[in-house]
């Protein structure tokens, strides 16, 4: 019965964790502005964040390492920064989108100014990581998540046409836009989706919950059941706004409105709903990239860390998730960058690092010293090869042309 | 201990773990003494920004040198451990090798400072 449990509990994770600030934004651009012509990247890149789920935990259930130690002691240090450095700024950016996106949502609610509300942010996002407990934060802010669901509500009754939508996924279409501004956001939702935020999470809260041989069944389950419902939160938004917004020529320019979608649907609710959607995902997915950052540095440093420790037994620790709360936070306040901006910016930046962190952790993957008998099978590895190789030269040919034709 | 090391599978950047099971460091070096015939013999364990900036190269190691002036490295003697492969164990306590420096300085300057630390 208890292995029921913790199976539908991480299933519940997965769904609440999948959908972001990055997942929103780029899934509204995408629905209003090219339909249904972008969905197989939604589904690209849910096939490949399976993958990794899957072969992450099975790491965790192999041996008693996380990613970054053996990053550390198989690739040695000079190797081993290049991912570190990309994560660090790439979470950098992450970190600032959501904690945008959460103070967004609270000025869409109450009116009072975004600024204001990004302190407030910032501040409760530190004091639970500061006194908050691990499964605290794993469970409560994903479950809370699960009310991505509206939007796969509104995408019924608005009245999706679902033969076009499936069409649209087998024969994409651009349509009227240009071809530059459409791989420019088809990368987007690929580093959105396959967020390396999540691996270093999930190797450690796994080690954390002491996961031995035995989770490699119940592992699977969450990473299949968990992540593919997760895209269907997220694809449920490229589909409400290609109903909703794209026939009155409505781009989503800013983060409201994407609001829109749900206003047709629910009336007035719809405000409530999407401000709570926005918040309850960016918070979860700040606190998880926050505790990502400090167990990405004392792994591969070798320092002492740990959610359930009391701060002053794991210093360095708290000092990192600190100083990358008030950096991001400075960012958003001093730039006065626009959430949505930000956002597009952190997950095209993600999606061109992507393969920094991913192809080393396929060549550990495939190590018997760490998996022994349960190393990767061919068809994974050549599956997140190729999906990693098209995202980055999608991000990589899609940012230099974006800046030449002035678009974005 | 194992009856064959490899120097660079089982020791440098392998995880320091003291006698109270506490993760210390990764090794970042080791110093070796040339014997009479010429043969390594492996004396201490280096870490510290030092010997771990040297191993990303030499423009990098000198620059670090230079900002921290050059006594941030911490030996700690090869009678100090007492297992290697795949961690290094050591049979003293963390405090006891000085290799936890940045952690002391950042518990007792900032984190301890703050409420609810405890």
């Amino acid at each position: 019965m208890r292995k029921y449990l913790s199976v539908t509990l991480g299933i519940l994770t997965a769904i609440g964790g999948y959908v972001d600030v990055g997942a929103i934004a780029t899934a509204g651009e995408a629905g209003s502005k090219y339909g249904f012509g972008l969905i197989w990247a939604m589904l690209l890149g849910t096939v490949c964040i399976i993958f990794l789920i899957e072969m992450v935990g099975r790491m965790s259930a192999m041996n008693d390492k996380t990613y970054m130690d053996i990053l550390r002691e198989k690739f040695g240090i000079k190797f081993a920064l290049l991912p570190l450095a990309s994560e660090l700024i790439a979470n950098f950016l992450l970190l600032a989108a959501e904690i945008g996106g959460a103070a967004f949502a609270l000025y869409l609610l109450t009116g009072i100014p975004f600024q204001i509300w990004t302190a407030a942010v910032a501040l409760s996002l530190w004091l639970l990581l500061w006194r908050g407990s691990f499964s605290l934060i794993e469970d409560g802010t994903s479950i809370l998540g699960l009310v991505t669901l509206c939007f796969l509500v509104a995408s019924f009754t608005l009245g999706t046409p679902w033969n076009a939508a499936a069409k649209g996924v087998v024969l994409p279409s651009i349509g009227s836009g240009s071809p530059v501004d459409y791989f420019y956001i088809a990368a987007g939702i690929l580093g959105a989706i396959i967020s390396p935020y999540l691996l270093f999470f999930y190797s450690s809260g796994s080690r954390e919950e002491g996961w031995t041989r035995k989770m490699i069944r119940s592992n699977r389950i969450i990473a299949v059941v968990g992540m593919g419902f997760g895209s269907v939160s997220a694809i449920s938004i490229i589909l409400v706004s290609a109903v909703a917004l794209k026939p009155l020529g409505i781009q989503v320019g800013q983060l409201q409105t994407v609001a829109l979608g749900l206003v047709k649907a629910f009336g007035i609710w719809g405000v409530y709903l999407f401000a709570a959607t926005l918040f309850i995902c960016c918070f979860g997915a700040a606190t998880e990239i926050a505790l990502a950052l400090s167990f990405e540095v004392t792994q591969i440093m070798g320092w002492k860390y740990g959610e359930d420790r009391k701060p002053r037994d794991a210093a360095v620790f708290n000092l990192i998730f600190l100083v990358y709360i008030v950096g991001s936070t400075l960012l958003i306040g001093l730039t006065g960058m626009d959430p949505l901006q930000l956002t597009i910016f952190s997950v095209i930046f993600t999606a061109l690092v992507l393969p920094a962190v991913v192809v080393p952790f396929l060549a550990v993957m495939n190590d018997p010293t760490y998996l022994k008998d349960q190393i990767n099978g061919p068809f994974s590895n050549v599956a997140v090869l190729l999906i990693v190789l098209l995202t980055f030269v999608l991000s990589a040919v899609s940012i230099p042309l974006t800046i030449l034709t002035g678009g974005g | 201990m194992k009856d064959e090391l490899l120097l660079m599978r089982d020791i440098v950047d392998c995880q320091l773990i003291d006698s109270d099971g506490e993760r210390v460091t990764k090794v970042a070096g080791v110093e070796a003494d040339l014997r009479e015939g010429g043969r390594p013999v492996v004396r201490a364990l280096l870490v510290g920004p030092e010997p771990l900036a040297r191993r990303t190269g030499p423009r990098i190691g000198r620059l670090v040198e230079h900002i921290t002036g050059g006594n941030r490295e911490v030996r700690i003697p090869w009678e100090q451990v007492l297992n290697a492969g795949p961690d290094v164990d050591l049979d003293v306590p963390a405090s006891a090798t000085g290799a936890t420096r940045v952690e002391d300085w950042v518990r007792e300057k900032i984190i301890g400072k703050i409420p609810g630390s405890r």
